[in-house]
C-alpha cells in the first residue's frame, strides 16, 4: 500500500490518513479546499468571517496611540535599505534614494509600502519608528510630512501654483507634460466628454512638485495632475531624495488622478496598505458631490479619494508610460469620450510591474462590478451617472469614498467572467512573480473584501501590523473556506518574522504536533507457528553460545582398563606358549606352515652355493628394539652359513650395530653354537660413519674406508679378510636391517660395486613392502622378511630356532590381536552408529 | 650474497661435480680407479671423517646442554644427571674396550643389559598401543579409509600368522596376503621410491647448479 507523505514533517503515513500520525498535521485537505490551479475558475468564497476572526484576535491600535514596540528585527531585514535609512532618521543622500531602491529592491509590492502614512497608531509597526523619527527631524520632506499628517491639507503648505507651473515647465518627459495638463485644465471648464472622475480631480489635491527638474519622470504625474491642490502632502521637496518606491505614488496619482479629492489623499487601492486606507478615511469627509456612478465603479482603494469634477485630465504626452496607455486601452469607452485627454496620451516606454498588477486589480474590480449584485454594496451617496459621466474603464473598478464602501462585501471575481489568463493574464504576463500572477485576481477580491471590512470597522484595519506587501504574501487566504479556517483555528498564526500572518506553517511547539491523543498502535507481533519455532530455535542457539561448555569427562579408567586388558591378553597369549615350553617338547600348538618364503627359497640357494673360504660381508643395520625379530629372521640362514665355516666381515652404519653383531653371534640360537671368534672367523669392522657416503666409500674401497676392527687389529691383510680388496671380493653381502631406507642405501651405494657377489637382505616384516621392489627387480638376490620366512627356513633346514620358539607365541598373540581388533572395530561401528543416531535425534529434536 | 656464500657454493658445486664425475668415469678397465675415481674416494673419505666428527660434536653438544641444565637446577635436572653419568661411563668404556678386555666386556654388558631391553620393551609396548589404536579406530574415525585400513591390516595379520590348531588360513595366507603384499603394497612402495629417486636427483641438480644451498648462503 502506497504511503502518503506528510506535507509538514515528510514522514510516510498510511494511505487514506487524514492526519499525520507523527506530527498531527492534516495530510489531505478538507473537501472544497483544493488549491486553485492555473486555468481553473476561482470559487467565490466569503472570507469576511475569516478576516473578522483574525482581526478580533489582535488588539486594535487606535489613532494617536504610541506605536507598540515589537520585535521587528527579522522583518526589517526584508526591508529595503532606503527604508531602514529613513527609519534611522537619516535623510538619504541625493541620488541614493532614487537609485538604490530601484537597483536593490525590485519588490513588486513597493508601491504598497508607500510612505507618507500617518504617524498614528494605524501605521505599521515597522514604520512607527519612521514617523517618530520624522516628527523629530526637521528635515523630513514636506511631502512626507503631508502624508504623515493625514489631515486636511493646509493651503499654506501647498506650494504655489506658479512654482508648480514653473517647475512643471521644466519637465522634459511625458510625465512633465502629464503633470502640466491638469494645470491648464484647471482653468478650463470640464468637458462633457471628460470622465467625471477626471473632472473631480481637484487641482488642490494634486501635489506640487518642489523641484521638478530633479524629480524622476515617473514622479511627475504625482504632482502634475494636482496643480490646483491646496494640500499636496506628497509633494516632494527634492526629487533627488525621493526614493523609487515613491514612484508608485505618482502612479497612483496618475491612475487615480481623477479620484483625488480636495484633500489630496491618495485612494487606497488593493495594493495600498491599510494605513493608507485609514488615512483616506480620516482625512477625507465624503462629499455629496461625489458621482454615484464613479463610486460604484471605483474600487475600495480609490473610494477614499474624492474626485472633483474640476480635476483636469492628466495631460497626455508623447512619453506617456505604458501603464497609462494600457489604461487608455482598457478604458476604451471612456477613451472615446475623454477626448483630448486620451488622445494626448502616449504609451510609455516601460511600465512597472506593480502598476501592471494594479491595472489587473482594477480590471478585476471592474469585472466584479458587473456582478455587483452578488455583493451588498451600499452606496450612501448615490449619484447619477449623468453627473459624473462615464468613467474610464480603468476607473470603473474604483469604489467611491469610504462611507459608501463601508459595507462593501468581499469582492470575488466571478470565474466565468474573469477566467485566469485573460484579463489577468495580460496584466500578469509581465515580469511578475508566478505566485503573484496566479493569486492576484483572488487577492484582489480578497483585498476588496478586506477593504470593505476595513471600512466597516476602521479599528480592525488599524490593528494590522504587517505591511500590505507582506500581507500580499498570503496567497491562499482569500480562497480558504470558512470551515477550513475554523478547523485550522487550532493551528497558530505566526505573529512575527517573515511568516507573520501565515497560519499552520510551523508546528505549535518545537517537535510537537497538535495536542491530541496519539493514535494507539497494535504492538503485539503477529507471527506464525513456524516463525515461533524458528525463533525459539535461534533463542536456544544463542543461549547455548553464552553458556559455558562443560568438557566431557574422559573415561580414563575405562581406557586404562582397556589398555591393561589388551596388555594382559597379549602377554598371556605370548607368554603362555613360551612358559609352557611347547617348542621345546616339539608339541606345536600351531601347525607348521605350508607356505613358501617370500623369496621362494632364493636366499637358501645362495647360502648353499657359497664356498667356505670366501668371506661374506654381513651388515648389522638394525636397532636394538627390533633385534629380537631380526635375530630370529637371520638365525636360520646364518646358521646355515656358519655351518659351512664361511668367514664373516661385520660392519654397521649404526653405532649400536657392532654390539648387536657381537650379541647375535654370541647369544642367538642356532648361531651361537658355531662359536665364531673375533679376528679368527670374523672381523668386526665396527661402525661405518657417513651414512650413504660412508656406504659408498666402503663400497668403493673397503680397505680405505675401514682400516681396523673394533678390537684395534688391522682389518685387511690378515685374518679372515686377507683376500678382500674390493667389495666384489666378498662371496656375498647380507644386509640385516629393519629400516627400508638403510636397505635402499645399501642397494644404491653398494649394489654397483658388488660385481657378481649376491646381496641378500634380511629385513623386518615392516620393511618388506619397501624392499621387495628391489628383490623383484633383481638387485637383491634373496629376501627374508619376518618371522614367517624364518619359520619356513627353519622348517626347510630342519633346525628349529627362535622362529620356532616364537611361532606359537607369535600365532596366538597375533590371533588375540586380530580378535581384539575385530571386536573393537565392531564395537566402534556400533557405538559410532548409536552416537550418530543420538546426535541426529537430538538435532531433530532441537 | 656474501663472500662466504659464494665460497661455499663454489666448493659445493665443485666437489659435487667431482663426485658425480667419479661415479661416471671413476672406473677403469681392470678394476682400477681413474684420477676422478681416486679424487672421489678422497672426497668421500673426508666426508666420512667429517660425519664421524659431527657425531662427536653432537655428543659434546648434548653433554653441554644437560650440564647447563643440571647447573641451573632446572626442571628434569635429575634426568640430565643420569644422562651425563651414563654418557660418561659408556664413552669411557668404549674408549677402553679396545685396550682393556674387561672394559670391552663391561661395555657390551651395559649395552645388552640396558639399551637392548629398554628398546625392545618399548617396541613391545608399541604392540599393545597399536592394538588398542586399531580397536579405537572406528570409534574415533568411522569412514571408508579407516575401514579399508583396518580390513587390510586384519587380512595381513591373518595371512601372516597361522591360527592355532588350524595353521594357515586358507585363501588368506596363500592368496590374499601375498597379493596384498606384493601388488598394492609393492606398487605403492615403488611409487614412493620413484618419488624419492626423482627428489634426490632434483636436489642434487639444484645443489650442483647452486640453486639450493643447504650449506649456507641466501637459501641455505
Amino acid at each position: 500500500m502506497a504511503d502518503v507523505l506528510c506535507p509538514a514533517c515528510g514522514r510516510p503515513n498510511p494511505e487514506g490518513s487524514e492526519e499525520c500520525q507523527f506530527c498531527g498535521a492534516r495530510i489531505t485537505p478538507p473537501a472544497g479546499s483544493q488549491p486553485i490551479k492555473p486555468g481553473e475558475e476561482p470559487i467565490r468564497k466569503d472570507t469576511s468571517d475569516l478576516e473578522k476572526a483574525k482581526r478580533n484576535e489582535e488588539a486594535p491600535i487606535h489613532p494617536g496611540d504610541l506605536p507598540t514596540k515589537k520585535n521587528t528585527a527579522e522583518l526589517e531585514r526584508a526591508l529595503p535599505s532606503w527604508l531602514r535609512t529613513l527609519r534611522d532618521g537619516k535623510r538619504p543622500a541625493a541620488g541614493e534614494s532614487l537609485a538604490e531602491p530601484s537597483a536593490q529592491e525590485n519588490l513588486p509590492a513597493a508601491p504598497q509600502a508607500t510612505p507618507g502614512q500617518d504617524s498614528s497608531g494605524d501605521s505599521p509597526d515597522w514604520l512607527s519608528g519612521l514617523s517618530q523619527a520624522a516628527s523629530e527631524d526637521e528635515e523630513v520632506p514636506n511631502w512626507l510630512a503631508g502624508l504623515r499628517s493625514g489631515k486636511s491639507v493646509d493651503s499654506a503648505s501647498v506650494p504655489d501654483t506658479e512654482e508648480q507651473s514653473a517647475t512643471g515647465l521644466d519637465h522634459t518627459d511625458w510625465m512633465a507634460r502629464l503633470g502640466g495638463e491638469p494645470q491648464d485644465a484647471k482653468t478650463e471648464p470640464p468637458t462633457a466628454a471628460q470622465p467625471p472622475a477626471v473632472e473631480q480631480l481637484a487641482p488642490e489635491t494634486s501635489p506640487e512638485p518642489a523641484a521638478g527638474k530633479e524629480m524622476p519622470d515617473r514622479l511627475q504625474p504625482l504632482q502634475s495632475p494636482q496643480p490646483g491642490a491646496q494640500e499636496s502632502p506628497a509633494a516632494p521637496q527634492g526629487g533627488e531624495n525621493l526614493p523609487e518606491w515613491l514612484s508608485g505614488l505618482p502612479e497612483l496619482s496618475a491612475e487615480s488622478s481623477t479620484a483625488l479629492n480636495e484633500t489630496g489623499e491618495t485612494a487606497p487601492t488593493e495594493s495600498t496598505p491599510d494605513w493608507l486606507d485609514q488615512l483616506k478615511q480620516k482625512s477625507i469627509p465624503p462629499e455629496p458631490g461625489t458621482p454615484a456612478g464613479g463610486a460604484e465603479s471605483v474600487p475600495d482603494w480609490l473610494s477614499g479619494f474624492r474626485p472633483e469634477p474640476e480635476t483636469p485630465t492628466p495631460a497626455s504626452g508623447e512619453n506617456v508610460p505604458e501603464w497609462l496607455s494600457n489604461l487608455e486601452e482598457k478604458s476604451a469607452p471612456g477613451a472615446a469620450s475623454s477626448g483630448g485627454l486620451q488622445a494626448d496620451r502616449n504609451p510609455p516606454a516601460e511600465t512597472s510591474d506593480w502598476l501592471s498588477q494594479l491595472q489587473a486589480d482594477v480590471n478585476a474590480a471592474q469585472e466584479a462590478e458587473t456582478h455587483k449584485d452578488d455583493f451588498e454594496v451600499v452606496s450612501e451617496s448615490p449619484t447619477s451617472p449623468k453627473e459624473t459621466g462615464p468613467l474610464p474603464e480603468w476607473l470603473t473598478g474604483i469604489e467611491p469614498t469610504g462611507p459608501s464602501s463601508n459595507d462593501t462585501p468581499a469582492l470575488v471575481v466571478d470565474s466565468h467572467d474573469n477566467p485566469p489568463g485573460e484579463q489577468g493574464g495580460t496584466a500578469f504576463s509581465m515580469e511578475t512573480p508566478d505566485w503573484l500572477s496566479e493569486l492576484n485576481p483572488e487577492q484582489a477580491a480578497g483585498k476588496a473584501s478586506a477593504g470593505s471590512e476595513g471600512e466597516a470597522d476602521s479599528e480592525n484595519l488599524e490593528a494590522a501590523e504587517l505591511p500590505a506587501w507582506v500581507q500580499a504574501m498570503r496567497p491562499v487566504e482569500s480562497v480558504v473556506e470558512t470551515k477550513m479556517a475554523q478547523l485550522d483555528e487550532s493551528q497558530s498564526t505566526e505573529q512575527n518574522g517573515p511568516l507573520a500572518g501565515l497560519r499552520g506553517v510551523l508546528p505549535a511547539g518545537p517537535g510537537l504536533g497538535s495536542l491530541r491523543k496519539p493514535p494507539v498502535y497494535f504492538t503485539k507481533l503477529q507471527v506464525s507457528e513456524g516463525q515461533t519455532r524458528y525463533a525459539s530455535s535461534l533463542d536456544r542457539l544463542v543461549a547455548g553460545e553464552t553458556q559455558p561448555r562443560i568438557p566431557e569427562t574422559k573415561r580414563l579408567t575405562s581406557n586404562q582398563l582397556l589398555r591393561w586388558l589388551i596388555a594382559v591378553l597379549l602377554l598371556l597369549a605370548v607368554g603362555l606358549p613360551l612358559a609352557g615350553g611347547a617348542h621345546a617338547n616339539g608339541a606345536q600348538i600351531v601347525p607348521a606352515t605350508l607356505l613358501q618364503s617370500s623369496d621362494m627359497g632364493a636366499s637358501a640357494k645362495i647360502i648353499d652355493g657359497l664356498t667356505g673360504n670366501v668371506p661374506v660381508l654381513v651388515a648389522f643395520d638394525y636397532e636394538p628394539a627390533l633385534s629380537g625379530e631380526l635375530e630370529a629372521v637371520a638365525a636360520p640362514l646364518m646358521d646355515q652359513l656358519l655351518s659351512k665355516g664361511v668367514p664373516l666381515a661385520l660392519i654397521s652404519t649404526s653405532p649400536t650395530g657392532p654390539a648387536l653383531a657381537e650379541h647375535f653371534l654370541k647369544t642367538t640360537s642356532l648361531v651361537n653354537v658355531h662359536q665364531y671368534q673375533s679376528g679368527v672367523q670374523y672381523a668386526d669392522l665396527g661402525y661405518l660413519a657417513g651414512g650413504p657416503a660412508g656406504m659408498m666409500y666402503f663400497a668403493a674401497s673397503p680397505t680405505e674406508a675401514v682400516t681396523v676392527t673394533v678390537d684395534g687389529q688391522p682389518a685387511w691383510g690378515t685374518g679372515p679378510l686377507q683376500t678382500i680388496q674390493n667389495l666384489s671380493d666378498f662371496a656375498a653381502v647380507i644386509i640385516l636391517t629393519d629400516n627400508a631406507d638403510t636397505g635402499r642405501n645399501w642397494i644404491e651405494q653398494a649394489g654397483p660395486r658388488l660385481g657378481s657377489a649376491p646381496m641378500i637382505m634380511m629385513v623386518s616384516a615392516q620393511a618388506e613392502p619397501m624392499i621387495r621392489p628391489y628383490f623383484d627387480s633383481g638387485q637383491l638376490k634373496g629376501l627374508v622378511s619376518g618371522l614367517a620366512d624364518a619359520k619356513i627356513y627353519e622348517q626347510t633346514y630342519g633346525r628349529p630356532g627362535l622362529a620356532n620358539q616364537y611361532w606359537d607365541s607369535f600365532s596366538i598373540g597375533m590371533l588375540v590381536a586380530e580378535l581384539l581388533i575385530v571386536a573393537g572395530a565392531v564395537l566402534g561401528v556400533v557405538i559410532g552408529w548409536r552416537t550418530r543416531r543420538n546426535d541426529k535425534d537430538s538435532g531433530e529434536g532441537a | 650474497m656474501k663472500f662466504k656464500g659464494v665460497f661455499s657454493t663454489v666448493i659445493a658445486i665443485a666437489f659435487g661435480l667431482l663426485v658425480l664425475a667419479g661415479y661416471l668415469f671413476g672406473g677403469m678397465p681392470g678394476g682400477k680407479l681413474s684420477l676422478l675415481g681416486e679424487l672421489q674416494l678422497f672426497i668421500l673419505n673426508v666426508a666420512v671423517l667429517l660425519a664421524a666428527f659431527a657425531v662427536l660434536i653432537g655428543i659434546s653438544n648434548l653433554l653441554i646442554v644437560h650440564t647447563n641444565k643440571l647447573r641451573r637446577k632446572q626442571k628434569g635436572a635429575g634426568y640430565s644427571a643420569i644422562l651425563i653419568i651414563a654418557l660418561g661411563v659408556t664413552f669411557l668404556l668404549g674408549l677402553l674396550s679396545p685396550f682393556i678386555p674387561a672394559a670391552k666386556s663391561l661395555f657390551s654388558d651395559v649395552f645388552l643389559s640396558v639399551q637392548l631391553p629398554i628398546e625392545t620393551s618399548l617396541m613391545a609396548l608399541l604392540v599393545v598401543t597399536l592394538t588398542y589404536a586399531s580397536i579405537r579406530l572406528l570409534r574415533r574415525r568411522l569412514n571408508l579409509l579407516s575401514v579399508i585400513f583396518l580390513i587390510t591390516a586384519f587380512l595381513i595379520l591373518v595371512g601372516t600368522a597361522p591360527w592355532p590348531f588350524l595353521g594357515d588360513v586358507p585363501i588368506l595366507s596363500d592368496i590374499i596376503r601375498p597379493i596384498i603384499a606384493q601388488v598394492p603394497a609393492a606398487a605403492g612402495a615403488r611409487g614412493i621410491l620413484l618419488g624419492v629417486a626423482l627428489g634426490t636427483l632434483t636436489t642434487g641438480l639444484r645443489i650442483l647448479f647452486g640453486s639450493d644451498r643447504p650449506y649456507g648462503g641466501k637459501n641455505g
